[in-house]
C-alpha cells in the first residue's frame, strides 16, 4: 500500500478561456488521482487532490502552466491531511 | 511568425572570437533570416543581412549579434573574469530541433544515467531528489538550485563517483549557464554553458563554452569530452516529437524530475518568447 | 482500416526494437524477452522521444531519454527518477494491434489486422529498403524478370492491392508475393515471401533479383531528388 497525500491547491491566473478545468481534469485522471475542482471566478480557482505525494506533486507542477490559453499567476499549495479519501473519482464542483 | 519580433531583441552567438581570417566571408542563418559574416582585418568580424551592417559585440569568446538596434543586454556571467579559469570555447553541433529544447535539455538531470551511461551518471543512481527553481522577477531569468546528481565521472581528477551539486541559470530564452561542483578546487564551481543560435525554428547551432579550473587536462581534451557530451545529447534532441517546445504539456507527463522544464516553459509563456515554440497540445 | 505489413518476424528478434510506419503514423515495434510483439506511437509519454530508440529490458520497454520502462500491457512499469513510486495504470502508451502472421508482423491502426487469405502458404526470404519512391520501385519491377526452379519466368503480373504485388498467379497460387510498406515519398521497404517451391539456388536468386530492382529503381532518381 503507497501512502496517500490530499492537498488543496489555490490557483490565481486568467482563466477567462474556460479551458483550465478540462485540461486539470484531464491531468487527475492521466495520474490516477481523486479530488475536485471549483473555478470561483475568471481569477481564482481552487482544487483538492488526493493521491500518491509524488503523483500529486507532478499534478501541481503540470496545473502550474495548464494550457496555452491560461495564465496561472501563483499556485499555493496547503497540504490538508496524509490519510485516506473520501472522493473516489475527479469531480468538477 | 510567433515570437520573431520578441527574438530579434536577443543577442545570438554566431562564431567563435577571432576564428576568421581578412577577406574571409561565411553564410549563416540567423532566426530564418540568411546572414553574412565578414572577417575583417586583426580577426574582427563584422555581419550584415540584406547588405545591412548588423550590431556586433565580442564577449564570452564568442561573436554575438542581434537585429535589434535598442536589444536587451547581454547576461552576465561574472565568473567569466576571476582570474585563473581556463576558458573553452568548444566549437559548434548543428542540431535538428528548436533551439527551445537544446536549452530544456541542458537544464535536465534524469537523463544522465541513459544518455551519458558511466559519465555524468549510471545506474541505480537515477533518483532525483528535490530542489529549488523560481523564476527571479527582478533579474528575469530562471534559476534552480539545490540539485544533486550522483555522477561516477564528473572530471577526470574525481577517482570513484561523487555527489555532484548544479545550478542552473536560464539568462535569456536561449541561452542557459550551470555551475557545478568542482572537484580540483573545493569551494569553487565549475562554469559550463549553452549558447544556442537559432538557425530557425527547428534547427539550431549549439556554442557550449566553458569557464573551468582545469590545469591538468589539455584543452582539446576538454573540448573532446564536451563535444562528445553533446552529440550524445543530440540523439536525443533530433528524435523528440514534436520538433518544436510545447508549451501546453498536455501530452506530457512531468514530474518533480521536470520541474527545471516546466519553469523555463512558464517564463519563455510568460515572456512571449515563443519563437521556437509550440503554443497548441501536440 | 488500415493493415500495413511493418517487418519480417526473423528481423524482430527477442528484445529488439524498431521503427516503422503505418500511414503517415510513426510507431514502434518491440519484442520483449519472452517473445510477445507490440506496437505503439513512437512518442514516449514522458517527453515526446521516440520509442523506437529505447531499449528492451525483459518484458518491458524502456525509452532512452529518461529510462521510463513500459510493459506488454503498454502501462508504465517503473520511473527511474522516482524508484520508489509504483506508476498508476493510467499512465500507458499508445498501443496498436499487431498480429505476426505467416512470418509477416501486420498492424492496424484502427481495429484487428485483415491479413489476405493467399499468404498462408507462403514463407518469408528477405526484407530490402530502396531509396526512392514507390513508383520508380514499381517501374523498375515492371523491366525484370525472375526465373523460377522449373523455368517459369516470372515478371510483374498483378497488384493485388497498394501494397502487395503478386508474382505468378494462375489459380491464386503466389510463387512470388512483395509487401509494400512505403515509410516515405522517398524511402520505401518490400518484404517477400515464397512459396515451398523455390530450392536454395531459387532464394538466392529471389534476393539477387530484388537487389537488381534496387539499383534500377535508384537509378531513376535525379540527383536533386536523391535522399541522401
Amino acid at each position: 500500500m503507497q501512502e496517500t497525500t490530499t492537498v488543496q491547491l489555490t490557483v490565481l491566473g486568467d482563466f477567462r478561456s474556460g479551458e483550465y478545468t478540462d485540461w486539470v481534469r484531464h491531468r487527475a485522471n492521466i495520474l490516477d488521482l481523486t479530488g475536485w475542482i471549483n473555478t470561483r471566478d475568471n481569477n481564482f480557482v481552487e482544487i483538492e487532490i488526493c493521491g500518491n505525494p509524488i503523483l500529486v506533486e507532478a499534478f501541481e507542477l503540470a496545473c502550474s502552466i495548464g494550457p496555452y490559453s491560461v495564465t496561472v499567476r501563483d499556485i499555493q499549495v496547503r497540504t490538508v491531511s496524509n490519510g485516506p479519501y473520501s472522493c473516489s473519482a475527479f469531480e468538477v464542483r | 511568425m510567433a515570437g520573431l519580433e520578441r527574438a530579434k531583441e536577443d543577442w545570438y552567438p554566431i562564431a567563435i572570437a577571432g576564428s576568421t581570417v581578412d577577406g574571409e566571408q561565411l553564410d549563416t542563418s540567423l532566426l530564418g533570416i540568411n546572414i553574412t559574416l565578414h572577417g575583417d582585418k586583426d580577426r574582427e568580424i563584422s555581419v550584415t543581412a540584406d547588405g545591412n551592417n548588423l550590431p556586433v559585440q565580442t564577449r564570452y569568446d564568442h561573436v554575438w549579434t542581434t537585429f535589434s538596434e535598442n536589444p536587451r543586454p547581454l547576461f552576465d556571467i561574472p565568473e567569466a573574469d576571476e582570474a585563473g579559469r581556463v576558458l573553452v570555447p568548444c566549437g559548434v553541433v548543428r542540431v535538428k530541433c528548436s533551439p527551445l529544447r537544446a536549452v530544456e535539455n541542458f537544464l535536465d538531470i534524469a537523463h544522465f544515467p541513459f544518455v551519458h551511461t558511466d559519465v555524468l551518471g549510471a545506474e541505480p543512481h537515477t533518483e532525483v531528489e528535490p530542489y529549488d527553481v523560481k523564476i527571479d522577477e527582478t533579474i528575469d531569468e530562471v534559476i534552480a538550485t539545490k540539485v544533486k546528481f550522483f555522477q561516477p565521472q564528473a572530471a577526470k581528477s574525481a577517482g570513484d563517483g561523487i555527489v555532484t551539486d548544479y545550478v542552473y541559470r536560464v539568462a535569456a530564452p536561449m541561452v542557459s549557464i550551470l555551475y557545478k561542483t568542482c572537484p580540483p578546487k573545493p569551494g569553487s564551481q565549475d562554469v559550463i554553458t549553452l549558447f544556442v543560435q537559432p538557425l530557425d525554428e527547428e534547427t539550431c547551432n549549439v556554442w557550449p563554452w566553458m569557464a573551468l579550473y582545469d590545469y591538468e587536462n589539455s584543452m582539446a581534451d576538454m573540448i573532446s569530452f564536451q563535444q562528445m557530451i553533446f552529440v550524445q545529447d543530440r540523439s536525443i534532441l533530433e528524435n523528440q516529437l514534436p520538433r518544436k517546445l510545447p508549451l501546453d504539456p498536455k501530452m506530457e507527463i512531468p514530474t518533480r524530475a521536470d520541474m527545471t522544464s516546466i519553469a523555463y516553459r512558464r517564463w519563455l509563456k510568460r515572456g512571449g518568447a515563443i519563437y521556437g515554440a509550440l503554443t497548441e497540445a501536440v | 482500416m488500415v493493415t500495413e505489413p511493418v517487418g519480417l518476424s526473423n528481423n524482430l528478434p527477442i528484445k529488439r526494437v524498431m521503427p516503422a510506419r503505418v500511414g503517415d503514423t510513426d510507431i514502434a515495434v518491440w519484442r520483449s524477452a519472452s517473445g510477445v510483439v507490440s506496437a505503439w506511437l513512437n512518442r514516449c509519454p514522458h517527453r515526446g522521444m521516440r520509442l523506437s530508440h529505447g531499449f528492451v529490458r525483459g518484458e518491458s520497454l524502456a525509452c532512452l531519454y529518461h529510462g521510463w520502462q513500459y510493459g506488454c500491457d503498454n502501462k508504465c512499469k517503473y520511473i527511474p527518477a522516482h524508484p520508489a513510486l509504483e506508476p498508476p495504470t493510467t499512465i500507458q502508451t499508445m498501443a496498436y494491434t499487431v498480429v505476426e502472421k505467416h512470418g509477416v508482423l501486420w498492424v492496424s491502426l484502427d481495429g484487428t489486422p485483415e491479413i489476405p487469405a493467399l499468404f498462408e502458404k507462403l514463407q518469408p526470404v528477405r526484407s530490402i529498403s530502396f531509396n526512392c519512391s514507390n513508383e520508380d520501385v514499381l517501374s523498375a519491377l515492371a523491366e525484370t524478370t525472375l526465373t523460377c526452379d522449373d523455368g517459369q519466368v516470372l515478371s510483374a503480373s498483378d497488384m493485388q492491392s497498394q501494397n502487395i504485388l503478386i508474382l505468378d498467379n494462375p489459380q491464386n497460387k503466389p510463387k512470388l508475393a512483395v509487401l509494400f510498406q512505403k515509410s516515405s515519398a522517398a524511402n520505401v521497404t518490400a518484404h517477400l515471401l515464397a512459396d515451398n517451391s523455390w530450392s536454395i539456388d531459387g532464394l538466392i536468386r529471389i534476393s539477387r533479383w530484388c537487389e537488381l530492382v534496387r539499383r534500377r529503381a535508384e537509378i531513376k532518381i535525379p540527383d536533386n531528388r536523391r535522399n541522401l
